[in-house]
């Protein structure tokens, strides 16, 4: 045996290993790489977000002649068991008061939208999703809106969608965990299907619908009234100018309740930090097996109602380091 | 043990050439020289890759519906699937490399001259059948890049003047990539080019044996070339270190980068960029420099003059003279073509 051979063998494993290994903290273009870190916590300000790259996802409106959306700020870091995902977007107000009823001291009117985020994943290998995004499963492309639908195009064709609410799910710090199936049963206002489970929002209104129902037992005018802390009406403890939610919220249980989030509004901007674990067990989940990749699409709703949305337009990716 | 072996051998006869076959005597100057390793190397990891083969094709289904989500399966579920595939990955590679490298160690010690033509000729081949292993890979997959580099591939053969659209319908089985396509790869894949390795590095090594290792080019090497040891264990032993060592970078390749599995073919993708197998950048490279019109030519000229001058050789270059720095033509045309190849392949990343 030749003793050069060993070492130029070793030498040769060393520099290969290196350059397989190698390489900074970056993405490529519509590219959410998550960074495995040894405990993901739900902390927007933890420190792990300093090695976690950055990508930015520009954002437009599926009607072409509507104005463009915010720019998306995305990072990801994932521990052995969950997944965490920050997203930060600029938005001029802060709209957490879906549906709220506002007192003017003789009558009650409702108004008031929302703002949202919501993320799609396909729960399969599915080509076209795959290289067109968001234009194959959430949009046709025809400029009408009545033609757009929501779904996908065979019943083994499913997404799992972590839909954030400021005000019917963000209040609980949780985001609706939902899923979209085929479009034959789909319409534009049934496409969602919530995973199984129970909670949620549950609308806060009188049998007339001119008042609401219920308000906090606890602070009458607070943005929140959760399920349990209701008390009935009672104008005599309000103010003109009081606003009452639109919502009485329970925090979602089982399936639909596997997301939670955390955000804060300041300085015209959304911080959204959520997470879940990579697989939760239930059917109706995607479930995630790092190091492999996962294509996605993104949407961001500015005080808006459902169509009234701004979409990532390529193909998205959430890649595993 | 020697019971059972006698037993053997009075039934089969096959003690005589094994005892022949261990005890051939390599000459020290071989033995000592890491160049000569890579033939035997190449061997270990033709035998790797037939080896992960076998098993991925256990779990594999060789239909456009199927192959993505099986290879998925293989990668991201199977207990030690990511292994399997990473080695027979990183292997095809490594493979090309250690043919590469052994084609120019002989390339370099003239080992290819009279009377050893043959064995030079079965290893161009052996060459050509390595790269034909890659290229049917590429596309059993079934995803985005397979399918668009081996789109891209048989219109490169589908613009070969005259036969040119017969041979793309005999590759594709059809107009079209395809079930037909897949399965014509996946079978030229398993069964069609391991028969055709598998008897060209028989005649390879049996040309080998018979002639023997070719002549010592510098005067240390000739002083030992009266000097022998038995091919086992002395050889096998070399083989083996090294062979363990190459498995072992594929086993940390595969650990640290696994397999690359794009997002699954879409015929209808408006915007995926093909690319090849980095072994066939340079090539992809070279057109992109040759005019349109002109690009039916160089689809068959480039390889057709890379491929004929390398069968060529031996009965072209057929002087006495063996060391390379005494043989500036064909030294300094190797190396043009290296720096070239690198290059063009540099170019194409």
């Amino acid at each position: 045996m030749n003793a050069k051979f060993l070492p130029i063998l070793i030498a040769s494993a060393i520099a290969l290993s290196a350059c397989a290994g190698a390489g900074p903290a970056t993405s490529p273009p519509n590219t959410l790489t998550a960074v495995k870190v040894d405990a993901a916590a739900m902390d927007a300000a933890a420190s792990f977000w300093a090695n976690a790259p950055k990508t930015e996802i520009a954002t437009k409106a599926a009607d072409k002649s509507a104005k463009d959306g915010p720019k998306i700020t995305l990072q990801a870091v994932y521990d052995s068991k969950n997944v965490v995902v920050r997203a930060e977007w600029a938005d001029s107000t802060e709209n957490t008061t879906r549906n709220a009823w506002t007192y003017n001291g003789t009558a009650f009117t409702r108004a008031g939208a929302q703002d949202r985020f919501a993320m799609n994943f396909p729960m399969g290998n599915y080509a076209s999703f795959s290289s067109k995004g968001c234009a194959v499963a959430c949009h046709s492309t025809d400029p009408d809106e009545a033609k757009w639908w929501m779904g996908s195009e065979s019943p083994d064709e499913r997404y799992d969608v972590w839909h954030w609410k400021s005000s019917e799910t963000g209040l609980v710090n949780q985001v609706d965990d939902q899923w979209w199936g085929p479009k034959d049963t789909i319409t534009s206002t049934t496409g969602r299907k919530n995973d199984a489970g129970t909670g949620g929002p549950v609308t806060n209104a009188s049998a007339d619908g001119k008042s609401p129902k219920f308000m906090n037992g606890k602070a009458p005018d607070a943005k929140l009234i959760l399920s349990g802390e209701e008390i009935p009406l009672d104008v005599t403890k309000l103010k003109a100018g009081a606003v009452i939610p639109g919502y009485v919220l329970a925090p979602f249980k089982g399936s639909r309740g596997d997301v939670a989030s955390k955000a804060t509004f300041a300085n015209g901007k959304w911080v959204l930090v959520f997470t879940r674990p990579l697989s939760t067990g239930n059917a109706d989940d995607l479930v995630f097996t790092p190091p492999k990749a996962v294509p996605f699409g993104l949407a961001v709703f500015d005080n808006a109602g459902d169509n009234d949305h701004t979409v990532s337009q390529e193909v998205l990716t959430l890649a595993w380091k | 043990m020697s019971k059972i072996g006698d037993w053997i051998d009075k039934r089969t006869g096959l003690g005589g050439p094994i005892r022949g076959f261990l005890n051939y005597p390599v000459p020290k100057y071989v033995h000592q020289n890491v160049l000569y390793i890579l033939g035997g190397l190449t061997l270990i990891m033709f035998m790797l890759q037939a080896v992960t083969g076998i098993m991925l094709a256990f779990y594999f289904d060789p239909s456009p519906e199927g192959a993505y989500n099986s290879v998925d399966f293989i990668t991201y579920q199977l207990p030690l699937g990511w292994l399997i595939r990473g080695i027979h990955h990183y292997g095809s590679g490594a493979m090309v490399i250690l043919v590469a490298l052994h084609m120019l160690r002989t390339y370099f010690f003239s080992a290819y001259k009279k009377p050893r033509e043959i064995n030079w000729l079965t290893g161009v081949l052996l060459l050509f059948v390595t790269l034909a292993f890659g290229f049917t890979g590429y596309l059993l997959p079934w995803d985005q890049k397979g399918y668009w580099a081996t789109r891209v591939g048989t219109q490169i053969a589908g613009s070969v003047p005259l036969i040119g659209d017969t041979l793309m319908q005999l590759m594709r089985g059809g107009p079209n990539l395809g079930q037909a396509t897949l399965t014509r790869f996946y079978a030229t894949h398993i069964l069609l080019l391991p028969a055709m390795i598998a008897l060209l590095i028989a005649v390879h090594i049996f040309q080998l044996r018979y002639h023997g290792m070719s002549p010592a080019i510098t005067e240390k090497s000739k002083a030992q070339s009266k000097s022998f040891v038995p091919f086992f264990p002395y050889w096998v032993l070399n083989d083996a270190i090294a062979g363990l060592g190459l498995l072992a970078l594929l086993v940390f390749l595969s650990a640290t980068q696994r397999a690359p599995l794009e997002f699954p073919a879409d015929p209808t993708s408006g915007n995926f960029v093909p690319r090849p197998e980095w072994y066939f950048l340079f090539y992809y490279q070279a057109l992109k420099y040759v005019p349109g019109a002109l690009e039916p030519v160089a689809t068959v000229l480039i390889p057709l003059f890379i491929f004929g001058s390398m069968i060529l050789l031996p009965f072209i270059d057929k002087g006495e003279e063996r060391r390379p720095w005494k043989k500036p033509v064909t030294t300094i045309a190797a190396i043009f073509y290296i720096v070239v190849i690198i290059g063009f392949t540099v170019l194409a990343l």
